[in-house]
């Protein structure tokens, strides 16, 4: 969950800034939408990896703790994953009730 | 199902195993309970096999009995499933050996137990995604 | 490597041991017995076991996780008991008798091994099952 980690992390950040009012104007948005298709995917790809060892446990080539483990990393990365898209939001209605 | 790692696809495959551990659960304790009767033959079902064939939704016909040892097909939610009558040694009284039938009820429990844990994880965070997303 | 692997070991050990019980009570039940269908007295019988790597994972492994299987059961070759007997119907003209090779002691000391090795297979089935139980916990 190494990279994965790195990017919702690195998202966070960027969501933060924005929030604040540090972030540039065009170039903050594109490379914060491109990090959030990426975590995404990632997220995505967890799940996948989750499934993948449910269905080796099923057929008896993995260990029950493999399968938790990963069904684990796939739960944690989506609720962070949650998380972000929801301070997102928030940010957005902040922003949207700005009066100048 | 053409994406084996799906979300659907694993869900119900969790499902289908919760269903044929069940079923697996009650021919053991048959089988366990019988340990005494004269020349009775275990009974048991292939987990890998029905679970394969839970998975292909390809249409069936009225199963044949291809074997004669196959007993015929169950009525009811475990249609389909191949109950046969399991290759084992004679113990002077019956076909039943009670260390195997133990611990294939501590397999199958496991597995039981391990098949409801994963499904429940998987409908806990959909349950949650469903909550968060309509914030 | 999975759960069911390991108590499929587990099983192979408490089959094993079931079946050494079976020779043992064997022995013991025919100390005595002159006459057997091949002719002459009983001769004691022993186990022999051998490792059963009979898997499709295990050539997936260096170290293989190995089941336990009987080789097969054969006669104990070291020599009769003696005895002078003249009464006895088996007895040759000189009154010597031969008796099994079964000696009590050795018989009683391997069925103590067997029971302690049966119930340490099946603390090993049982300590399986609560590992496995345990790694549900993780993340609840």
């Amino acid at each position: 969950m190494e990279t994965g980690d790195m990017k919702i992390h690195q998202l966070h950040e960027a969501l933060n800034q924005s929030v604040t009012g540090k972030a540039g104007g065009d170039n903050g948005s594109a490379s914060f939408e491109k990090m959030m298709r990426e975590a995404l995917d990632k997220v995505n790809g967890m799940e996948r990896g989750a499934n993948r060892s449910i269905a080796a446990l099923l057929e008896g080539k993995a260990d029950v703790h493999e399968a938790m483990i990963a069904i684990q990393k796939a739960d944690i990365s989506m609720r962070l994953l949650l998380t972000v898209r929801n301070k997102v939001i928030e940010a957005y209605k902040e922003i949207m009730h700005m009066q100048f | 199902m053409p994406d084996k790692l799906s979300f659907e696809s694993t869900f119900n495959a969790l499902e289908r195993a919760t269903t044929i551990t069940q079923h697996r659960h009650s021919l053991i304790t048959d089988n366990i309970s019988e340990s005494d009767t004269p020349y009775y033959r275990p009974k048991e079902l292939d987990f890998k096999k029905a679970l394969a064939e839970a998975m292909e939704p390809a249409a069936k016909a009225p199963m044949a009995q291809t074997d004669p040892k196959h007993l015929s097909p169950e009525p009811g939610p475990i249609q389909g499933m191949d109950v046969f009558e399991e290759e084992s040694e004679w113990n002077g009284f019956n076909w039943v050996n009670i260390d195997r039938e133990m611990t294939k009820l501590t397999e199958n429990d496991l597995m039981y137990r391990t098949a409801t844990e994963a499904l429940l994880r998987k409908i806990t965070l959909l349950k949650e995604v469903i909550r968060e997303g309509g914030r | 490597m999975g759960f069911l692997k390991t108590l499929d070991i587990s099983a192979s050990g408490l089959f094993v041991q079931r079946k050494i019980m079976d020779v043992i009570a064997s022995n013991l039940a025919n100390m005595e017995t002159t006459r057997t269908e091949k002719g002459g007295p009983y001769r004691r019988k022993m186990v022999v076991l051998r490792t059963d790597p009979s898997d499709d994972f295990s050539h997936l492994l260096d170290l293989q996780m190995q089941s336990v299987r009987l080789e097969g059961i054969v006669e104990d070759k070291s020599p009769l008991r003696q005895v002078y007997d003249p009464a006895h119907p088996d007895a040759d003209k000189e009154g010597h008798l031969l008796k099994p090779n079964v000696d009590l002691v050795v018989e009683m000391t391997n069925m103590l091994i067997a029971r302690r090795v049966f119930e340490a297979n099946v603390v090993a089935m049982k300590t399986t099952r609560q590992m496995t139980l345990k790694a549900l916990e993780v993340g609840r």
